[in-house]
């Protein structure tokens, strides 16, 4: 909200949907102007670090937008992330307008020649908000590692860039060393086909390699051979997993010749209780 | 400490900005007001800043594909943009479900895309066959370059892998006619020449694969492909001297990266340095017969 007239600037409450945070809403903040730059600052925090955004307001301008009263604030707006011990910061040239009884009504912030902008389109009440959050939206291919085979058992990430990247963002020409040849060689040799029990389908396993080749948190996707969601056989699925667990040579994704963290997954095709493709 | 700044963000919803003012009376909530034009106009804006701005399969493209979907639900590229990250990352049912409906609601377009899926992803060649000759009946007399790939090089392929050797040939030979019409023999990709090899070989027709692979080897003389190929036919026709040299030269084109690959899966008989040795110990072992 905007009270000029007693030199209330911003009264607000934000919230947002945003990867990898979900829903958040950040604490209601309340500056006075004193015609001095100020800095406007909010902390968020996840599993995985946190995030400090600071705006700088340098310079304001009167407006009047659908015959509401507004102000036009110019700034940067600085995004401080630390995951681990890497901090990443991201700088933009901010302008922001307010408009009385709507608070933010657009933004923009560019930064190296990139400019991005939003425009408010629709309120909504803060009991909708939050009962959309009820049912989070994640990335596709997001990993609940709770319902990991391995959940407990920890794998650390290095989250460069604050990201978890998919196996085919990197340059790296092999995923596992020997390829896809030895993926082969090492599921052959541990295959047991009356484990198979006559299954088909689509056996895939999703999981996680990090930045230093260790791979976990293994959930499975599993289809028939048209595509409908079916349930393996638990001794099959057990089965597999057991044989990719002792998979140790996976190869981190590599991204502009960084080691990352990423999202990695191996189907095994199963036709009649015989395993006649390993994917991807 | 590393400090970097960093130009990709797919965390900022251009068209959804949500914001709630405390104020001491509760407001009208806003809802801005479009034209009908404007609203015709918004799905294809939409599905443009999606498809260059946010990262496939990001948060922030579902949230806009979901505004998408409500304005125009039968928007075949939005169904595509939906399900296309679930075949890369190994969802299947939900790929499946979401592409699918691309290919209801725009056949001519997404058909052939899928079948290259089915392909590529599922190695689902009946599938993929059923794909690329429905596709067919749609442009009677044109050959379709899905994913610019010949529809006829992708159904050899097919019957290649379903042991339909008969099929296969007859696909190679009209993809080569085809191609042939307007392209020189050093335009053709080099897998063409490789597969045609391949299905000879799996035919036992050693003679016409080692043909086919040479002719493929003029025209690529660096690749390692054909010229592993070409070495295990001539070691099966025991011609060692010719399997040596020509597994010498596939070692070396493969060591600099002159070798088939896909992204996101693995090439059909993608070979590996494993399988370069595995063939060189071969040779090596009837290093008696080497002399040529």
């Amino acid at each position: 909200m905007l009270r000029k007239d007693d030199f209330v600037l911003l009264e607000e409450k934000s919230l947002s949907k945003r990867y990898p945070y979900d829903t958040s809403i950040t604490d209601s903040v309340t500056h006075r102007w004193s015609g001095q730059p100020f800095r406007h600052q909010k902390l968020k925090t996840n599993e995985w670090g946190s995030t400090e955004e600071n705006v700088y307001i340098n310079n304001f301008k009167d407006t009047i937008i659908m015959d509401r009263p507004g102000l036009i604030f110019y700034g940067t707006r600085e995004e401080t992330s630390i995951f681990n011990s890497d901090t990443t910061i991201n700088s933009f040239n901010n302008k922001s307008i307010y408009l009385h009884g709507l608070g933010l009504y657009q933004f923009s912030n560019k930064i190296e020649g990139t400019h991005y902008w939003g425009e408010l389109v629709e309120q909504i009440t803060l009991d909708d908000f939050l009962k959309q959050g009820e049912e989070p939206v994640h990335r596709v291919a997001y990993i609940d590692t709770s319902q990991a085979f391995d959940k407990d058992i920890p794998l650390s990430l290095c989250m460069v860039n604050n990201r978890m990247y998919d196996y085919y963002n990197g340059s790296q020409v092999e995923r596992y060393r020997g390829g896809k040849k030895n993926i082969w060689d090492i599921t052959k040799r541990q295959l047991k086909e009356e484990k198979l029990f006559n299954e088909s389908g689509y056996l895939t396993f999703r999981f996680i390699v990090n930045c230093k080749g260790q791979a976990g948190k293994y959930i499975t996707e599993e289809a028939d051979l048209d595509f409908q969601r079916k349930e393996f056989n638990s001794e099959t699925a057990t089965h597999f997993y057991k044989i990719l667990r002792s998979m140790e040579d996976w190869i981190p994704t590599n991204i502009n010749g960084e080691d990352v963290d990423a999202y990695f997954y191996l189907t095994f095709k199963l036709k009649d209780g015989k395993l006649i493709e390993i994917l991807p | 400490m590393t400090m970097k700044t960093n130009n990709v963000f797919n965390i900022i919803l251009s068209f959804c900005l949500l914001c709630l003012c405390s104020c001491e009376t509760t407001p009208e909530l806003y809802k801005k007001e479009f034209s009908q034009e404007e609203l015709a106009k918004l799905p294809e804006q939409m599905m443009e800043k999606v498809i260059r701005k946010y990262g496939q399969g990001s948060v922030s493209e579902i949230m806009v594909l979901k505004e998408v979907e409500k304005l125009d639900p039968q928007n075949a590229t939005l169904w595509r943009e939906f399900g296309v990250p679930y075949g890369k990352r190994g969802m299947a049912k939900e790929y499946y479900e979401n592409y699918g409906k691309a290919v209801e609601y725009d056949p001519l377009h997404w058909q052939g895309w899928r079948g290259y899926m089915y392909l590529y992803f599922y190695r689902d060649y009946q599938k993929a066959l059923d794909d690329f000759n429905a596709l067919d009946t749609l442009t009677p007399n044109f050959v379709d370059y899905p994913q610019a790939t010949s529809i006829h090089f992708m159904r050899g392929v097919c019957h290649l892998q379903m042991e339909e050797y008969d099929q296969a040939i007859s696909y190679w030979e009209k993809h080569f006619a085809e191609e042939l019409k307007t392209l020189t023999p050093d335009y053709l990709d080099s897998k063409s020449f490789l597969f045609y090899g391949i299905t000879h070989y799996k035919m036992g027709n050693l003679e016409k694969a080692k043909e086919q692979f040479n002719l493929g080897i003029e025209h690529n003389p660096r690749d390692a492909d054909l010229l592993f190929w070409y070495a295990r036919t001539a070691f099966e026709l025991k011609d060692y001297y010719e399997a040596n040299k020509a597994i010498n030269a596939a070692d070396k084109a493969f060591k600099k990266g002159n070798f088939n690959q896909r992204p996101y899966v693995e090439e059909f008989y993608q070979i590996y340095q494993g399988d370069i040795d595995e063939l060189s110990d071969k040779v090596y072992n009837r290093k008696d017969n080497l002399e040529g």
